[in-house]
């Protein structure tokens, strides 16, 4: 089979995986862009997102009521981190670590196992897109407007006077203070959507592959991050839009490229390699142009 | 001491009560930064403090602020004492304009919405959208007296703005909701003289205008003399002179250069 053959038949199931992947890109630059306030908390809350659906989904609740418990449930995570780092005095990156790792068990409680199985339950799949699930470019469709619904409420919120106010305290933060604005309240409110974004991504992927794995997350954040960064790099970050925007069409891209780097013989184990490479190079080239000059 | 009611009943709005605060306590580096600060403010009053570095200046200015918490004493605003309450619950009452350009503003937001969360200081925010057309004319109205332009640059973000800008943005902002007490942080001492001037003027118009009770700290002892209806000297955390308008308008910069001689000369004998 040729270049050409493998790359056509991975095109829709990769848009279908970078929609998914599109909600935790949103929770890594969330942080990292809106609060500058770096945080790893992504990495746990998607595979817990994907332990509580597929919890719930299989006590017998509806697939859209599993999914408001993972959003719900990734809130409280992300908030668990902020609380962690504001009140503990833990550096934020170390928080969300300690938060991801306690996770994990946390996952395997939550579903008595490592793994649980939804072939037989109902998802939002199921109930868009009948019995079978639907194929990937209608699954990319639901995913896709998903993802489009979350961005024009965030995007509202966003330009709220509560929304105002925590961009102006991922701004400077010495300021927000001075103008009346309670950063920490702030801060544990936006790691907490963090947290909700990521959970809810997890919580898809478990749904889509009717599948949640304790492992699903291991890898989450570098893709999340390099989504941010290529996006950034596409459509910008000049404007609030364009901001919100490049996570997801950072997440479309890199799946393509993963694509394509498939298609052209590279294991599937590779990519983290190269995803971490990927990163490491954006983020350095503007300090080595500088060193050059 | 001086009377401040100005025949009135009942004490100043503003009031400032045996405040303290002494750094390190108990250790080689111990320093008291404020030693029995007593004064009174009246509405409108434009205070001026001078000192030399280390007199205790900035600590008065943080206490009042809330980024630094009194050992002893009290701050008392219209009778209650705030002396206690974070930054951002006084922020209700007090604004203020820091030293550095790029403190007092949100780089990352455009001008009007660095507007907008300055027109909610200190008030509940609500899910209401932060900018509307009728705030959008309000902010208009108000940034054009700056006669900078940027007026008619309100999506712009604040990033671009130079620093003298930024500090005319910063005190549009400090003063949109009338405050009870505007802090000045050697606001003017990061810009260059001309942006200075600018920054200064709007400042006495501002305050003037609006009717401001006003703390202002200040190097430069020539704005000192020029600015304002008072003028504290400050030297190792206490206030060694307080001139009122008609002591300050008879002063020279010859005079305040003595009485900061005098000063050292007493620390030096002492």
């Amino acid at each position: 089979m040729d270049f050409v053959d493998i790359y056509f038949n991975l095109f829709a199931v990769s848009l279908v995986q970078g929609a998914i992947f599109a909600f935790p890109a949103l929770a890594v630059m969330i942080p990292f862009r809106m609060l500058g306030l770096p945080d790893l908390t992504s990495e746990g809350a998607f595979p817990f997102g994907a332990a509580i659906v597929a919890t719930v989904t299989v006590a017998g609740f509806d697939p859209v009521l599993s999914l408001s418990a993972a959003v719900l449930f990734g809130f409280v995570v992300g908030a668990a981190t902020a609380l962690i780092h504001l009140y503990l005095r833990v550096p934020s990156l170390l928080a969300g670590i300690i938060v991801l790792t306690m996770l994990f068990s946390i996952n395997i409680r939550v579903m008595g196992k490592p793994n649980t199985a939804l072939f037989d339950n109902d998802s939002i799949f199921t109930l868009a897109l009948g019995a079978e699930g639907g194929d990937p470019w209608t699954q990319f469709a639901l995913i896709l407007a998903l993802v489009l619904v979350f961005l024009a409420v965030f995007y509202w919120f966003l330009n709220t006077e509560l929304g105002m106010a925590l961009r102006c305290v991922g701004a400077n933060q010495t300021m927000s203070r001075a103008q009346g604005i309670p950063t920490h309240c702030y801060i544990v409110a936006g790691i907490a959507m963090a947290g909700g974004f990521s959970a809810f991504g997890g919580a898809v992927m478990a749904q889509h592959q009717a599948y949640a794995d304790v492992n699903m997350g291991v890898g989450v954040l570098i893709v999340g991050l390099a989504a941010t960064i290529l996006g950034e790099t596409l459509v910008g970050r000049g404007t609030l839009t364009r901001q919100l925007i490049a996570p997801v069409i950072g997440s479309l891209a890199y799946f393509q490229v993963v694509a394509v780097a498939l298609a052209l013989g590279l294991k599937p184990s590779d990519l983290k390699l190269l995803t971490g490479l990927f990163v490491l190079i954006t983020l350095a080239t503007p300090i080595l142009m500088r060193a050059k000059r | 001491m001086r009377d401040v009611t100005g025949g009135r009943q009942g004490p100043a709005p503003i009031r400032v009560h045996n405040a303290t605060k002494v750094f390190s306590p108990g250790t080689p580096n111990e320093k008291t930064a404020l030693s029995k600060v007593d004064f009174a403010l009246e509405d409108g009053e434009f205070a001026v403090v001078i000192g030399s570095n280390g007199a205790g200046k900035s600590t008065l200015l943080n206490a009042l602020a809330g980024e630094v918490l009194l050992d002893s004493g009290g701050i008392l605003i219209d009778g209650r004492d705030i002396g206690s309450q974070p930054v951002y619950r006084r922020a209700k009452l007090i604004s203020r304009v820091f030293q550095d350009p790029m403190v007092g503003t949100a780089p990352d937001l455009s001008i009007e919405e660095n507007l907008a969360v300055a027109v909610r200081r200190g008030r509940r925010k609500t899910f209401r959208l932060g900018l509307n057309r009728r705030n959008r004319e309000y902010f208009r109205e108000r940034i054009s007296v700056l006669g900078l332009g940027l007026e008619n640059r309100l999506s712009e973000k604040v990033r671009s703005l130079s620093g003298g800008q930024r500090q005319s943005l910063a005190l549009i902002m400090a003063a949109l909701l009338t405050p009870r007490l505007m802090l000045l942080d050697e606001h003017t001492s990061a810009l260059d003289p001309r942006a200075a001037e600018l920054v200064l003027k709007l400042t006495s118009e501002v305050v003037t205008g609006d009717k401001i009770t006003t703390l202002m700290v200040t190097h430069n002892m020539q704005h000192a003399l020029r600015f304002g209806t008072r003028l504290f000297m400050m030297h190792e955390g206490g206030i060694v002179l307080d001139a009122p308008a008609e002591e300050k308008a008879g002063l020279t910069v010859n005079d305040l250069v003595g009485r900061f001689l005098v000063t050292d000369d007493k620390m030096l004998l002492g």
